[in-house]
């Protein structure tokens, strides 16, 4: 099996309560929104700070829709599944790859993004001419090495797809309510109602320097 | 494990816990080129058992329902004897200040543990006389009601005590359910519609959540205790709204900020209910609840309460209004599709809240004991929270060490829940304490050392 790796210096990550009624919209019929509350399914929110790949350095931000993930007997146990439904880059090539090799739906403009560090916590701002998109915090927890697999779905037309990806590198995880996401008017937006999307975490995670591996795509 | 060899690949066919280390991560390409490698494939990696939890096996592929169990099952094999064999512990005694204990790992009673797990908050359910009620009623009503309490399941005793119930919430009537369960689920059923709005505060009972899925209404969430979200949340609704709030919450043991939430709802025209199912009997000069210690009995529509925390009995009931109860009579399906409670268990609920009435100097000893512990706990450098009653969280806040510990303290003398993902929040794990009016000194003393202790070894406090 072919693998590809991505070398990442931060991946920061968060869940936040969005309405399931917009979910469902946003997810292809054969997937189902995993709720936290009644009527509250989760929107996942990932930045990447790509330090090595095929295509370079860049920076990434991914937004999606928490799903129930494929368990099944005598395969891995994914930590988690996610429906990406808008991601978008700092670079061109990173962009080209990832629509070609995994059907990740992107804004097809370049981003920019910051990172920023202090005190335990990590601010990252996504920009389009300087305009924020949104603007994501997450405090950090005690760290581990982990090597976590997760289930990726994607459409490739009428194509039902997956993807296990894992994440290995030192995570910390938390629910203590510490960070702040703010959504701003935006293309990348569109899909979700801002409003309905809860402003703070209830779950923050923060990948320290590592490896994503994707497997590779299969047809469900 | 099974395994075979596949295309050069191992595939682990069965749940294996494989530690992580560095020889079985991926290793990293920093040739600069193609971060994609042939070579380099990684067998799957298995976490231990113990990074997993129930939220993990909520779905699985399959057309079988019963698809459900086995990778369920794989991974209960391992984490059960590495710490989810704490709950459901077979107690073998009653539950008082110290209690006997079934150790399923060892297959030993432990005898005689301190007792911080029971609900018992009065030390009611074991006194002579409420045992003796139910003894004469046993004699003469036999064990159980029979029917529905809109049959036959309606005796006189539970009709005594709905009165009883509705004088001592100082309410025009009240109705009595099977659990405080079925009492959330009924009211909020039974009242709200579809189209209606229900409001909860985000920590609410999974009893809230589920008669807001039975209702149809339009369900939302506000923020643990923030009146501002609250407000956010009714926002511009224009029907029918129904607010819900718990007295006590029952994880963190901290109180609802029930004058500025009621000020919102009357701003927004919204209904509130509180579940006083940790609270009613204890708060208050008269023991009513929450309500009353924040002078508000009169501000709050619907009083709902539990009797098997306070009472040391078993049922739920909701005290209100004449009109909601005579509605509620019929359109809450979780007490007339249900058996009414057995007369026996009536019977000591009478006794019980005959006592409540009578010896306030339990809720004064109760008082005196909380003060004590959460002194006691907190010059130790034990992290409690910010709880205000008899419920006392004793933060741990690792999902990995908290089973360990909750070992070491069962082992060394201490009964007391071990609370993690996803009751609570990831790294949100505690010790629920309960504290009761018959905890004498020397158990708090002796409870606190022991755990102190085990914290210290453990290094949660220095």
């Amino acid at each position: 099996m072919r693998l590809t790796k991505y070398e990442f210096k931060h991946c920061i990550g968060a869940m936040f309560e969005m309405s399931t009624a917009d979910a469902r919209k946003i997810l292809p019929a054969h997937l189902q929104p995993l709720e936290v509350q009644h009527t509250r399914s989760v929107l996942a929110v990932l930045a990447f700070q790509f330090t090595g790949s095929e295509v370079g350095e860049y920076d990434e931000v991914v937004l999606s829709v928490v799903t129930p993930p494929r368990v099944e007997p005598g395969k891995p146990l994914p930590q988690a599944a996610f429906y990406p439904f808008m991601v978008a880059t700092s670079t061109e090539a990173a962009r080209e790859h990832a629509i070609e090799r995994w059907a990740l739906p992107h804004h097809m403009k370049d981003l920019d993004f910051s990172f920023d560090e202090a005190d335990g916590q990590m601010k990252v701002g996504v920009y389009d001419d300087g305009a924020p998109v949104l603007e994501l915090s997450v405090s950090d927890h005690s760290f581990r090495d982990v090597d976590y697999p997760y289930h990726c779905f994607m459409m490739r037309g009428d194509q039902r797809l997956k993807v296990n990806i894992y994440m290995n590198a030192a995570h910390s995880q938390h629910e203590e309510e510490t960070g702040e996401l703010v959504l701003y008017s935006h293309p990348m937006t569109d899909p979700l109602t801002i409003d309905e999307v809860s402003s703070y975490p209830f779950r923050e995670e923060w990948y320290g320097s590592g490896i994503q591996t994707f497997e590779e795509v299969e047809q469900i | 494990m099974a395994a075979q060899i596949s295309n050069g690949r191992r595939i682990i066919l069965k749940w294996k816990k494989v530690a992580v280390s560095e020889t079985n991560r991926p290793s990293t390409d920093n040739s600069g080129e193609g971060a994609i490698s042939d070579k380099n494939q990684k067998d799957p990696v298995f976490k231990d058992a113990m990074s997993y939890d129930y939220s993990n096996f909520f779905s699985a592929q399959g057309k079988d329902p019963f698809d459900l169990f086995e990778p369920f099952g794989e991974w209960w094999a391992e984490a059960k004897p590495q710490g989810y064999y704490q709950f459901e512990l077979p107690i073998h005694s009653a539950p008082s200040t110290r209690v006997d204990v079934e150790d399923t790992k060892t297959g030993e009673i432990r005898k005689g543990l301190i007792n911080f797990a029971s609900y018992n908050y009065l030390g009611l359910s074991y006194r002579p006389e409420v045992k003796e009620a139910i003894k004469a009623a046993v004699d003469q009503y036999g064990a159980g009601s029979s029917g529905s309490p809109i049959l036959s399941g309606n005796t006189a005793l539970l009709q005594e005590l709905a009165q009883k119930v509705a004088r001592f919430k100082g309410k025009e009537a009240a109705m009595i359910f099977p659990t405080g369960y079925s009492a959330n689920v009924g009211l909020i059923a039974g009242l709200m519609r579809s189209g209606d709005l229900v409001v909860a505060d985000q920590y609410a009972h999974a009893s809230v959540v589920d008669g807001m899925i039975l209702s149809k209404a339009q369900s939302r969430f506000f923020r643990h205790n923030r009146p501002d979200e609250l407000a956010r949340k009714l926002g511009k609704f224009e029907g029918k709204k129904l607010v819900v709030v718990e007295g006590v919450y029952s994880m963190d043991g901290d109180l609802v900020p029930l004058p500025e939430i009621v000020e919102v709802c009357r701003e927004f025209g919204a209904r509130i209910l509180i579940d006083e199912a940790h609270s009613t009997f204890l708060f208050g000069k008269n023991g009513r609840g929450v309500a009353e210690h924040f002078g508000m009995d009169d501000d709050v529509d619907i009083h709902l309460g539990t009797f098997s925390k306070s009472l040391g009995g078993q049922g739920g009931f909701v005290a209100g209004s004449q009109g909601l109860i005579d509605y509620l009579r019929g359109f809450s399906r979780s007490r007339f599709f249900s058996c009414a409670l057995a007369p026996p268990v009536v019977a000591g609920l009478i006794k019980a809240l005959e006592l409540v009435e009578t010896e306030p100097q339990l809720r004064e000893q109760l008082w005196a004991n909380v003060d004590f512990m959460q002194q006691r706990l907190r010059d130790s450098g034990v992290d409690i929270g910010d709880c205000e009653s008899q419920v006392v969280p004793i933060m741990i806040r690792n999902d990995a060490t908290i089973f360990d510990i909750g070992e070491q303290l069962f082992r060394e003398g201490v009964f007391i829940n071990p609370v993690k993902y996803p009751a609570v929040g990831k790294h949100k794990s505690r010790f629920r304490m309960s504290i009761s009016a018959a905890h004498t000194q020397e158990d708090l003393e002796e409870g606190a050392e022991i755990i102190v202790r085990v914290l210290e070894r453990n290094g949660i406090v220095s």
